[in-house]
């Protein structure tokens, strides 16, 4: 399934050009915003789902750069990665990574497809995983990549305790098959082979760099990356700012530049990153031209920036799901351990409440099970079902309340603060309100992890209010109710249905729509869980200087080397 | 008294200003000094003879301390009609103070080599530093302190030699007029005695006027050749110190003396003066000391009350010896 | 005076011991989990174990505190972040040099605009310039600093362009962070000076030396000055230390990557290795500060002097 390589998927689309090809990726992998189920394969048509301000549709921006034209410079606000390790490349301050060091392959963002990068071809061989790598890699140093670097790479990572390519939980081993050929050798079965993803999480962003250039460095390329990007870093001022510079076509050593993906595109000549702190400084670089880009602004700025026609302010799904989780834990006492209970505060949350309570449709879209509508898996389906989502109904939920055993108890509502604190309160007052209706009792407090809610089994929480992104597939977003992380799952339901539909839907085949579905409705019957929102972020750029900043990694981080650029 | 007196202070009247309320500090103060003779003013703490001695130098601060009238001839010349300007240059040089409380008189943080010195160096620009710190040896020697410790800081001294040293700055341009503001108050009594001496001599070398403030008569006696008695703000009664001494006239004055026990006297309870100081802030009519006065008649509570002459320099402000000098 | 000098330094060392145990055990105390922090959400429970064993953080309290003593003192090693993998004393030395800019120009500001407010107030006690002065100082620490700072940033960057509005790239990036950081520190200064003043305006040698004729302004500088001073020192000198612990929030303002910032990175990433080491190199440098303001005090005031040297007082 997903082991076509980059050239049999623009076979698949029937198009030859590579302007026209980067063209629909783009538009694909733009808006995050495909709404139809796509398990494998297909772009996606752009489904209108949605708030009339939220820009679906990235190709009303300029699609590709003007020939031969390449940007002099462009700066943006960042995170400070604070490290340039490659062994790690994970967290949001790192997006600089991505345009210094490459991954074997890339992701694809809504349609989930792997594009290779280092890697020319990768196939499974029963439980052994091969991958096979161009013949002509070589990094700033003139190191040449080999699969002897690939293998020291994976070993070495695990040495230093990294392992965000799940390599040590679903493979056992790796060797040189040949100069260019390696082979992971996959846990069998249920245990490393036929998970989901196994192979897609082994190669997406794992930055391979060459065991010369890694231990001729001091610190780990910490401070002094060497690698075989299309950037490299030429300044970097911890806390404050670092400028990465484009590698000439000549030196770059991909001499083959239509089969280079979307998000490796590098069509401005110098990137300059600022790590500004403070959100309100964002914007006001963004105001005084200090920046030409600034992402996940506020509502305010927004208005702003969209009243001028010097910026260009772009909105879009986050793919980040606001989620309400229930304390079922029978052994503990908690009273949600009570079905009753449970269904009567689902009858009683309104969705289309807490969206009001947010802010409204500028902010997020309510959802409608649990799961947002922009990865793969998503069944739209799920809008039209008979379930407490759609439906929102005080009596139902005060006739299950009757049948329960409360009694009075005060149900502890926790929500995180953070990033998302004021929406999360926004979530938890809201259902709060609902509960009041019902004639349930409940305080409502904040939390950071230092309460140690996410550990299992503590019995102190009732309702949890929290937020995770989503990375591609449904499943990404699914992980709290999975065993390995949390004995009993988060909400210490101890189901070995769930369990068992859990391990179902993390399989290699197992992933499609039908089965998203079907977990989701035992979801919905045992009122284990609940979706709430789905938040908007919203960009602006300046546009004198970029016509379109909407390529973002599958992760939804800025790179700014992948946007096209006013001449 | 002489035709033309050194010092000549004409109806001087002071008031402080505090929270829009008056204080009447001096209420009419007229008296004369001779060159080089020394006048006690006594009285009680509150009187004002402070505020006079400091009316003289004009380092009152206004507001809240302000001269409201009256005339200071200092060798003929109206000090208050002078510049600021004017002065300074008298202040320190032709007119100096030596204060009361020796340990707060020195800043803490020169030495005391350098704060004689400044006042030697302010009167006579052409001096260099060295020879200001010459004379301010000179001076510390002539008080009596080691000259090598002109180095040294204010509480490296004792009170005692503080004050010597206050006296030195005062002398050390040899004033015409020395005000001493209760010199030998804060001091023991053998320091006292020293100091005293120690003024006395160098008066009679430099033939400086003195007014001594005090509050104690022994010393008057001592040192002064006349005295004022001070009460409220007014002088109640003025003469040379044998004329008051020998007959004290006024009621207060009587009162003065009589509280002091004597030597050969066995009492069991000393007699004070009943009934307590005016309210200054009050602005009152006829003599100050009625109320508390066994002799005070209605005369007493109205209008001015003239000096009458007793003899010789021998003055008192009291209706009662309107007749010739008795009570 | 030198041996005064060399057991303060003495007893530095007890102190840093002490600081050094305080902080760990404070962040020892704190709830929170560590390696969910860093591994994230989808970390299993096996790899948190692995993390909390890689850092020694499943070890008993006492073993934990040997380590961490006996590495940083004997080592002088300052350990390691668990987030950035970067020894801590490199980034702190990058850092402290820009925080120590701020710290003491905003002290310097402070001196320069506090002190002179002061003694006008106290030279024209209940006129109107010791309304103005006072009114001035109320308004600059009542103001909220990030408040000042982003209108700063709105009236001078944005709108005039004169200044950039964050980073420290050009010499201008300085100007708001110092102003914004100095103004509640003028007030402080302004009105000790002032109350400092009025205490010395009144003294009696200030009598003593205007009857000595000395012109006042002589009088002002040379006799009032010095003395109202003294106090005024003491606050200069807290200043410093809290300025490089302090300032956090203008740093983070003006993105000035400065210890403060990486302190509170290292607080929020429950990044113990940052926060300790921090914590212990500002202790550090508040102690040095302390001492230096206490020699100062000595030279400008030799009653404090002879009771260092332990000198009696002399006859």
């Amino acid at each position: 399934m997903n082991t076509l390589s980059r050239r049999d998927f623009l076979k698949v689309l029937g198009v030859g050009s590579t302007a026209t090809a980067a063209a629909l990726a783009l538009t694909a992998c733009g808006g995050n915003s495909t709404g139809g189920g796509s398990a494998g394969g297909s772009t996606g048509a752009a489904t209108a789902t949605a708030a009339p301000q939220v820009n679906e549709d990235a190709s009303v921006y300029e699609q590709t750069q003007a020939a031969g034209f390449i940007a002099a410079e462009v700066s943006i606000a960042s995170g400070d990665p604070a490290s340039f390790l490659p062994l790690k490349p994970a967290g949001g301050g790192k997006a600089i990574l991505n345009e210094i060091y490459e991954p074997l392959c890339d992701q694809d963002g809504p349609s989930g497809e792997l594009y290779g990068v280092l890697a020319k071809n990768w196939y499974w061989d029963g439980d052994d995983f091969y991958v096979e790598l161009y013949d002509s890699i070589y990094d700033s140093a003139k190191n040449h990549l080999t699969a002897n670097d690939v293998v020291w790479y994976y070993k070495r990572m695990q040495e230093e305790g990294y392992d965000d390519q799940k390599y040590n939980r679903y493979f056992n081993d790796c060797e040189v098959v040949s100069e260019y050929v390696a082979v992971f050798h996959a846990k069998p079965g249920d245990a490393g082979a036929n998970v989901f993803q196994a192979d897609n999480n082994l190669l997406r962003g794992a930055c391979v760099v060459t065991q010369a250039a890694f231990e001729a460095a001091s610190d780990m390329m910490a401070t002094s990356p060497v690698a075989t990007g299309r950037y490299k870093l030429t300044e970097y001022i911890t806390g404050l700012s670092a400028t990465i510079e484009r590698v000439s076509d000549d030196e770059y050593w991909q001499k083959d530049l239509s089969v280079v993906g979307p998000q490796h595109q590098a069509n401005v000549q110098k990137i300059n990153y600022f790590f500004i702190t403070e959100a309100a400084q964002v914007v006001n670089a963004l105001k005084t031209g200090q920046i030409d880009y600034a992402s996940e602004i506020s509502s305010t700025a927004a208005a702003e920036f969209s009243a001028s026609s010097d910026y260009t302010v772009y909105r879009f799904y986050s793919n980040r799901m606001f989620q309400t989780y229930f304390n079922c834990w029978a052994d503990g006492g908690c009273p949600l351990a009570d079905i009753n209970l449970r269904a009567a505060i689902c009858y009683a949350i309104n969705s289309d409440d807490i969206l009001a309570a947010v802010g409204g449709e500028e902010f997020a879209r309510r959802l409608y099970e649990f799961c947002v509508p922009g990865v793969q898996s998503y069944n739209s389906d799920c809008e039209s079902w008979d379930s407490y989502y759609s439906k929102c109904d005080i009596d139902l939920a005060k006739e299950y309340l009757a049948k329960s055993s409360y009694n009075n108890q005060v149900l502890k509502i926790y929500y995180y603060t953070g990033e998302h604190a004021e929406m999360e309160e926004g979530v938890a007052l809201t259902i709060g309100a609902a509960l009041d209706q019902i004639g349930v009792k409940y305080d409502i407090t904040p939390t950071t992890d230092a309460d140690n809610l996410n550990i299992p089994t503590n019995a102190n929480w009732d309702l949890l209010c929290t937020t995770t992104g989503a990375n591609g597939n449904a499943l990404s977003l699914l992980g709290k109710f999975s065993t390995d992380q949390y004995e009993g799952g988060i909400g210490n339901w101890f189901d070995d249905t769930l369990n068992t539909m859990y391990k179902e839907f993390n399989t290699r085949t197992g992933a499609t729509a039908e089965t998203n579905s079907k977990f989701q409705q035992y979801l919905i019957e045992n009122f284990y869980a609940y979706g709430t929102l789905e938040g908007i972020l919203i960009d602006a750029w300046r546009s004198s200087k970029v016509a379109n900043a909407t390529t973002k990694t599958f992760r939804n981080w800025t790179i700014p080397g992948a946007w096209v650029y006013v001449e | 008294m002489g035709n033309n007196p050194f010092l000549s202070v004409k109806d001087l009247r002071v008031e402080y200003t505090s929270d829009k309320k008056a204080i009447y500090a001096v209420n009419g103060v007229s008296f004369e000094l001779e060159k080089g003779k020394s006048l006690g003013l006594v009285g009680e703490t509150g009187a004002g003879k402070t505020t006079i001695a400091k009316s003289i130098m004009r380092i009152l601060q206004c507001p809240p301390a302000c001269i409201k009238s009256g005339e200071i001839y200092l060798d003929g010349e109206d000090l208050l009609q002078k510049s600021e300007k004017d002065m300074l240059e008298i202040r320190g040089k032709e007119i100096a103070m030596i204060f009361q409380d020796p340990m707060s008189a020195l800043n803490p943080l020169m030495t005391v080599g350098e704060q004689i010195a400044e006042v030697v160096a302010t009167h006579d620009k052409s001096l260099s530093k060295h020879e200001a710190e010459q004379k301010a040896i000179e001076m510390m020697e002539m008080v009596g302190i080691v000259g090598s410790r002109a180095v040294e800081f204010p509480f490296q001294f004792s009170g005692g030699m503080k004050q010597r040293i206050v006296i030195a700055i005062a002398l050390a341009c040899n004033p015409q007029l020395l005000l001493a503001d209760e010199p030998t108050t804060a001091l023991d009594v053998t320091i006292q005695a020293q100091v005293l001496r120690m003024i006395k001599d160098l008066q009679d070398k430099i033939e400086t006027s003195m007014i001594l403030i005090t509050h104690d008569l022994g010393v008057v006696a001592e040192t002064c050749d006349t005295v004022n008695i001070v009460y409220a703000g007014k002088i109640l009664e003025k003469g040379t110190v044998e004329e008051v001494f020998d007959a004290p006239t006024h009621p207060y004055t009587r009162g003065l003396f009589d509280s002091l026990p004597k030597l050969n006297e066995k009492t069991d309870r000393l007699t004070p003066i009943p009934g307590m100081p005016l309210d200054p802030s009050i602005k009152f009519e006829g003599c100050p000391f009625a109320p508390r006065c066994e002799r005070a008649t209605d005369r007493c509570r109205q209008g001015e009350i003239h000096e009458t002459h007793l003899g010789g320099t021998h003055y008192c402000s009291c209706v009662l010896c309107d007749q010739r000098g008795e009570a | 005076m030198g041996r005064y000098v060399f057991n303060r330094l003495l007893w530095m060392i007890f102190i840093l011991i002490g600081v050094a145990i305080l902080i760990f055990t404070i962040l020892y105390l704190v709830p929170g989990d560590v390696s969910t922090h860093f591994l994230g959400e989808s970390a299993t429970i096996e790899d948190r174990a692995a993390f909390n064993h890689k850092y020694g953080l499943d070890q008993p309290y006492l073993a934990q505190l040997g380590n961490f003593l006996y590495s940083l003192f004997l080592k002088g090693d300052f350990g390691t972040s668990f987030k950035y993998n970067t020894p801590v004393i490199e980034e702190l030395l990058v850092r402290i040099p820009r925080t120590l800019f701020l710290g003491v120009s905003c002290i310097v500001v402070n001196a320069l605009i506090g002190i002179p407010l002061g003694m006008m107030a106290a030279l024209h006690q209940n006129k109107w310039q010791d309304t103005l002065c006072m009114v001035l100082a109320l308004l600059f620490v009542s103001v909220p600093n990030f408040w000042l700072a982003l209108e700063m940033v709105d009236l001078f960057a944005i709108r005039l362009g004169w200044f950039p509005p964050f980073g420290i790239d050009k010499t201008t990036s300085w100007v708001m962070p110092i102003i914004a950081g100095s103004m509640a520190g003028v007030a402080a200064n302004a009105r000790q000076t002032r109350s400092s003043m009025l205490e010395v305006i009144r003294a009696d040698f200030i009598t003593t030396a205007r009857a000595k004729g000395v012109d006042e302004g002589i009088v002002v500088r040379r006799h009032m000055l010095p003395n109202a001073l003294i106090p005024v020192v003491t606050g200069l000198g807290v200043g410093p230390s809290k300025s490089i612990a302090g300032n956090v929030v203008i740093e983070r303002i003006f993105t000035i990557p400065g210890v403060g910032t990486y302190m509170l990175s290292g607080i929020d990433n429950y990044d113990y290795p940052i926060v300790r080491s921090s914590v212990v190199i500002l202790a550090v440098f508040s102690s040095l500060v302390m001492l230096l303001v206490d020699i100062v005090y000595a030279i400008i005031d030799p009653r404090i002097k002879a009771q260092y040297s332990g000198k009696a007082k002399g006859k």
